[in-house]
């Protein structure tokens, strides 16, 4: 495994705000992250705390549905493009050259043109020594806020087609900070995966829920999330969704085990989850003495003695 | 004129590189003097963005035409703005056969060869590239990574 620069690792860390965070991922998708996700921030938020569930799973957000939530508050999320004006531009190359993605093209003397992709890092205005380049700004997708009191949703949505991901959970983190002090407790829902998406979700998070279920597509992404928890020196814990399925149970607690994570028993797969998830209400209110929602009662408990003073 | 061939080494007897972002070389070749001029490609290890890169090279250097195997669409985009024509198809030769061969042969440029396309009579495929190139992950999280 690669490993990383320690300055990598501490700006991973590194939140503007004390409030604590917890992560729910797990590579695989549909293993129920969502569920889990949403489930824990309202027994969180049964539990007295004033909790911000944040759906960071931008290609295909949903937990507003599972907690039957309309999102409100829509806030454009905007990249910046390089426009360049002849008239002002002396051609002296300098953005051409800073360019990482080597996407500027300049065809003739003293003009340039953005022929390729760009990500909006503005580097080229900031070498522009004859401010000769204007900000144009292009929509990538829009972030929401829905629900109130003491669960709050904060969700993030690419546009169909396009690649910044990154930049909208980036936005929709930023957001969040802003209004940190707010809440008591931050939960975040990944994507699946382990991509940079998921990374950017992860960061500041003072603890890994990687959800999976006992089937062999289910162990295999479990350690590639695994890793990448390593990688970045992330505290990680199991929580197995579907545990009554016939599957290897010791194969997860093997793998937990050599990354020196513990293993939750979490949901069986029951009815009462079945119906919750049919209604789009969180089992926790809508069969609050269901087994499921003891489970989530009982984490949201251990958290809570944990990670709020 | 100034054609440029895209190859792996800096002189005419080097084998020629069939792409055009990720060639080692770019070998400027004034063909009514024959004089060679070679240009290392700086670029062809970038993650994102080799296409236009080497064609920022060659238009710097004066290039008006390219014979390279294939073009992607970016590089194409850029080189068509810079008004250097395309020639596609190089196959694996030295340097000194394909520029041979396009002399006594000179084959039609690829705006031509897609007009004329409908009149068959052995025009190149175009082909394109998805213009990605193997610079996928310009990891906007990763920086840092050792």
């Amino acid at each position: 495994m690669d490993e990383l620069e320690p300055e990598v690792i501490e700006d991973f860390h590194h939140t503007p705000f004390a409030t604590p965070i917890i992560g729910v991922t797990g590579g695989k998708g549909g293993v129920g992250k969502t569920t889990v996700a949403v489930n824990l921030a309202a027994a969180l938020a049964a539990h007295g705390l004033r909790v911000a569930l944040v759906d960071c799973d931008v290609d295909a957000p949903n937990a507003d549905i599972l907690l039957g939530l309309t999102l409100a508050d829509e806030v454009p999320v905007t990249v910046t493009r390089p426009v360049f004006s002849p008239d002002r531009c002396t051609d002296c190359g300098q953005c051409l050259s800073v360019c990482r993605l080597h996407s500027l093209f300049r065809p003739r003397a003293g003009n340039i043109t953005l022929m390729g992709e760009c990500n909006g890092c503005e580097a080229c205005f900031l070498v522009c020594p004859a401010d000769a380049i204007d900000r144009e700004q292009r929509r990538i997708g829009a972030i929401w806020k829905g629900g109130a009191d003491s669960l709050t949703l904060y969700t993030g949505r690419l546009d169909p087609g396009l690649e910044e991901g990154t930049l909208v959970v980036r936005r929709l983190r930023e957001r969040v900070a802003a209004e940190a002090d707010r809440f008591d407790i931050i939960v975040i829902d990944t994507a699946p995966g382990i991509h940079c998406n998921v990374i950017e979700a992860l960061k500041g998070v003072s603890l890994a829920i990687a959800v999976t279920e006992p089937t062999p597509l289910g162990s295999h992404d479990l350690d590639l999330i695994l890793s990448l928890l390593a990688m970045f020196r992330v505290r990680g814990t199991v929580f197995v969704n579907r545990a009554d399925l016939p599957g290897k149970i010791d194969e997860i607690e093997e793998l937990a085990a050599r990354r020196g994570m513990g293993v939750e028993i979490g949901l069986p797969l029951d009815r009462q989850l079945l119906d919750s998830y049919v209604h789009g209400v969180p089992v926790v209110h809508l069969h609050p003495h269901s087994s499921a929602a003891m489970t989530f009662a009982g984490i949201a408990g251990r958290i809570t003695g944990e990670f709020i003073p | 004129m100034k054609l440029c061939i895209t190859a792996s080494g800096p002189d005419l007897d080097s084998t020629t590189d069939t792409s055009f972002g990720r060639a080692p070389w770019l070998l400027i070749v004034d063909t009514d003097s024959m004089a060679v001029g070679a240009v290392e490609n700086a670029s062809a290890a970038a993650r994102q963005g080799a296409g236009i890169a080497a064609a920022q090279l060659i238009a710097d250097h004066g290039a008006e035409a390219l014979l390279t195997g294939r073009v992607g669409p970016k590089a194409r985009a850029a080189l068509d703005a810079a008004g250097i024509r395309i020639y596609e198809g190089l196959a694996r030769e030295t340097v000194r056969d394909a520029l041979r061969r396009f002399m006594q042969n000179p084959p039609v440029a690829d705006r031509a060869a897609a007009a004329a396309a409908t009149g068959g009579g052995g025009c190149r495929g175009r082909g394109p590239g998805q213009g990605r190139g193997q610079g996928r992950g310009q990891g906007q999280c990763m920086r840092g990574r050792r």
